[in-house]
């Protein structure tokens, strides 16, 4: 049948399947008929639904018109689009009916909540999205596993907490239902796959959700009044230590400009800017047997370098956080920005920013003697919780939320919630209305990564309060660092390591920690 | 047609008489109970225990372990310095400007209107408050700017990186918000006096400082005292102007005891601790309070 053949559904398979599913429930379950039939019979076609998910229809006007972008313009490969290879009939004979509950961060809710519309359409079934705020996130969650009640099916959270839940058994493993479904897993950068979805060595956890990258932003405008009449994205700022030398000058070039923009507030956030220059330092957190090696040299010369750019950098560095720093660079406050990779596609749209093209994201600064490891850092993954009565249900809409088209019209809308895939990040279409995604894509393959370990985000929290007091000159850099990885010992100690058997696998992480390993330098 | 005798009234036993008041409160008195001293008792039991998730299974208990941390803890010393510093400075100078505003005004023909515009301030949301001066000081540098057109500084401040201005941004913050509270029950504490006090000392020939400091200063103290413990609780639970502008930094230096609470609690996730901190921030408080209301807490009429 052609429509096996393209994963498309003719109308009359489809009220075949739909009419034969209807019989056996009612039949086997003794469901009232009446509804079933009702229920298949509003629905639509699922290539007719699947024709209206385009950019026409998802992408916000005024950027389709600022980029010139037709109704029907694939962003993504749809022979690597999951929704546009499902087995919709299938799904549907399995799942229609069924309700799933979803529990998503505040910050990503608004991608999750337009697509639920379509995905009942195709597939029969019905999400709740329950919108939490990101701070209690992690209360809840912990909550609903506890209480097995099972409140949400599946969860989105930040990827950081993804080694707290996993070690305590509180999540479904996908591997069963990506073969079933045939997900394209391998699509993801493997730096997501090892750190968003496979937990160690026991297998696939959660579907990355918000595919993060840190990277350098630098606006052309205020770098040419400092001599630099063009932005090569390689040549410009080669090293940490050019980016040291042309922050003071920058600070001069423009009032109320300043040279360098970080987010270096108390806590993980402070951690997260030492983590993304050490790394090109060649640091690692752990060594095999996870005991803290941060404080060595590569950490200590990170450091060094985070406290030296922060002296010139914009007012309130000690206290910034995403927000604040976005905020200031999209405000054309700031010339050289290290933060997610979303301030690049933002800073375009003119209605979140006032610098519009006046940006540009390089590739990742070296520094003599170090690695080329551009920071994965922090974005989000989703997951199916082990509690739910309904997994399959919550796998397939997960699936569908983090399908390529859905994250390649998310990324058009610049709306933070980033994809993550190969067929995505490598498409020209995708790669004109996203200013930093190709130099972004061609990081992730040489991208460095946290391991997800329990107590993740308390070690990166009491990292960060250490690497403040750096920042604010109360601390020395080595001084911080040891003190940072006692404390970190213990509260690993704390959560089950260095007992014989530690609760996540070493060996299996490790490749995930550095995908660069090994690979030549690409610039 | 046979008329229905209805039974005899009973009396109710002696005990039913003494209790029948006790049941008929019993009901409000256990919910409020409930919604106030249970979770206080419940985080001074989950405090002897470690535990992060299940606990209710795996707790272990560890006895007063997550106190004797808490107190070799420098992060928990330095919160409470900065609770104490910036309760203290904050209370001092929003009640010096309470009192002396609700002294100008108290006899005032406008007083409601003035009740009312002073009051304002309070009406918003702490947190939309704490916004707001974030964007003036940090975010919007207006502040900066302000001063940088007046030639007061040259370029940008950086009021997150030093401790004394991160401590001031707190404390304007707080002094902008809530001096109204203090001046709202100053006045009406003034407004109560017996006018005729104030007659006779005029009529003696009486200054009106001399009258404010030696007859209605006096008279006030009670409501001083109540205002002062009421504030003072306030402060030491400051937590959303914290949160929202400085979160501690830099290095901790503006951490107030609830933010340490807040962020060990739901960054950290160390409930057990978190609980610690939770126990003993309420002994402070009960501590201050009494010395509070017992040092103000005397009528100007006692002797």
């Amino acid at each position: 049948m052609t429509s096996r053949k393209t994963g498309l559904l003719t109308r009359r398979s489809l009220l075949k399947s739909t009419a034969a599913t209807s019989a056996a429930l009612a039949t086997t379950a003794g469901v009232n008929m009446f509804n079933i039939n009702s229920a298949f019979a509003q629905m639509a076609n699922p290539a007719d639904v699947l024709a209206k998910l385009n950019v026409g229809k998802f992408v916000k006007k005024e950027y389709r018109d600022q980029y010139k972008l037709a109704d029907n313009d694939e962003l993504w490969d749809p022979k690597k689009d999951w929704i546009r290879t499902a087995d919709w009939e299938a799904i549907r004979k399995e799942h229609a009916g069924k309700t799933v509950r979803f529990a998503v961060g505040a910050a990503d809710r608004e991608s999750a909540q337009e697509q639920t519309q379509p995905f009942a359409e195709l597939s029969g079934i019905k999400i709740d999205v329950v919108s939490i705020p990101d701070d209690a996130m992690y209360d809840k969650v912990v909550a609903e596993f506890l209480s097995g009640n099972a409140g949400f099916d599946a969860i989105q959270f930040f990827s950081p907490w993804l080694g707290d839940f996993a070690a305590q058994g509180f999540l479904k493993p996908l591997d069963e239902y990506v073969a079933k479904w045939n997900l394209p897993f391998d699509d993801w950068y493997e730096t997501y796959q090892a750190n968003y979805g496979r937990w160690g060595d026991k297998g696939i956890l959660g579907i990355p959700f918000d595919c993060d990258i840190q990277q350098v932003h630098v606006r052309p405008s205020v770098f040419k009044k400092i001599g630099i009449n063009e932005i090569d994205k390689v040549k410009t700022i080669p090293s940490y230590d050019e980016m040291l030398r042309l922050a003071p000058e920058l600070n001069k070039a423009e009032k109320g400009v300043a040279g360098m923009g970080l987010m270096a507030g108390r806590g993980f956030w402070a951690t997260y800017a030492w983590e993304h220059i050490a790394a090109q330092y060649g640091m690692m957190l752990f060594n095999d047997k996870w005991e803290p090696i941060f404080n060595g040299d590569a950490g200590v010369k990170g450091l060094e370098m985070l406290a030296a750019l922060s002296k010139h950098a914009i007012e309130g560095v000690a206290a910034a956080d995403w927000p604040t720093n976005r905020a200031a660079m999209l405000g054309g406050q700031i010339a050289c920005n290290i933060s997610w990779q979303d301030t690049g596609t933002q800073a375009t749209r003119a209605d979140q920013s006032k610098i519009g093209n006046d940006i540009v994201t390089i590739y990742e600064p070296r520094v003599s003697g170090g690695t080329y490891a551009p920071p994965n850092i922090a974005g989000s993954t989703s997951v199916v919780a082990s509690t739910s009565p309904e997994p399959e249900a919550a796998f397939l809409m997960l699936a569908f939320l983090t399908t390529s088209s859905i994250m390649a019209m998310n990324e058009a809308n610049a709306n933070g919630v980033a994809p993550g895939t190969k067929s995505v990040l490598n498409n020209e279409k995708l790669r004109a209305v996203s200013q930093p995604a190709k130099v972004w894509s061609e990081s992730l393959d040489y991208a460095w990564c946290a391991p997800r370990i329990p107590s993740g985000f308390q070690v990166e929290q009491e990292i960060g309060f250490l690497v403040n007091e750096v920042i604010v000159g109360t601390k020395k850099p080595k001084e911080a660092l040891d003190e940072a990885a006692g404390k970190v010992k213990a509260i690993m100690e704390k959560n089950g390591f260095y007992k014989g058997a530690d609760p996540m696998n070493y060996a299996a992480t490790e490749p995930g920690l550095w995908i660069g390993k090994g690979k030549a330098v690409p610039i | 047609m046979t008329a229905t005798t209805r039974p005899p009234l009973r009396r109710r036993s002696p005990f039913m008489r003494k209790a029948f008041p006790y049941l008929m409160v019993a009901p409000t008195c256990i919910y409020l109970l409930g919604i106030t001293l249970w979770p206080g008792i419940f985080a001074l039991y989950r405090s002897l225990y470690t535990g992060k998730f299940d606990w209710h299974q795996s707790k272990n208990f560890v006895g007063f372990e997550n106190y004797s941390i808490l107190f070799g803890d420098q992060h928990f010393w330095i919160a409470i310095w900065n609770t104490l510093l910036l309760g203290s400075i904050t209370l001092a100078i929003e009640f010096a400007i309470a009192l002396f505003l609700a002294a100008l005004v108290y006899r005032s023909p406008w007083v409601k209107g003035w009740r009312i515009l002073f009051m304002l301030p309070m009406l918003f949301m702490p947190s939309a408050v704490g916004y707001l001066w974030k964007l003036i000081f940090n975010d919007g540098r207006v502040m900066a700017d302000l001063m940088n057109r007046v030639g007061l500084v040259d370029g940008g401040v950086d009021w997150m990186a030093h401790t004394f201005n991160a401590r001031f941004v707190l404390v304007l913050t707080d002094v902008w918000q809530w001096t109204p509270f203090l001046f709202i029950i100053l006045v009406a504490g003034l407004q109560g006096q017996d006018k005729e006090i104030e007659e006779a000392a005029r009529l003696d020939g009486a200054s009106f400082g001399k009258m404010f400091w030696n007859i209605s200063f006096p008279l006030l103290r009670p409501v001083i005292a109540i205002a002062l413990v009421l504030r003072g609780i306030d402060l030491l639970n400051n937590m959303s102007a914290v949160n929202i502008i400085t979160q501690g930094s830099p290095a901790g230096r503006t951490e107030t005891l609830s933010f340490f609470i807040y962020r060990t609690a739901f960054r950290s996730f160390d409930q057990g601790y978190a609980s610690a901190a939770s126990v003993l921030l309420l002994v402070v408080t009960i501590i201050l309070a009494q010395v509070l209301v017992r040092k103000f807490f005397r009528s100007g009429t006692e002797t």
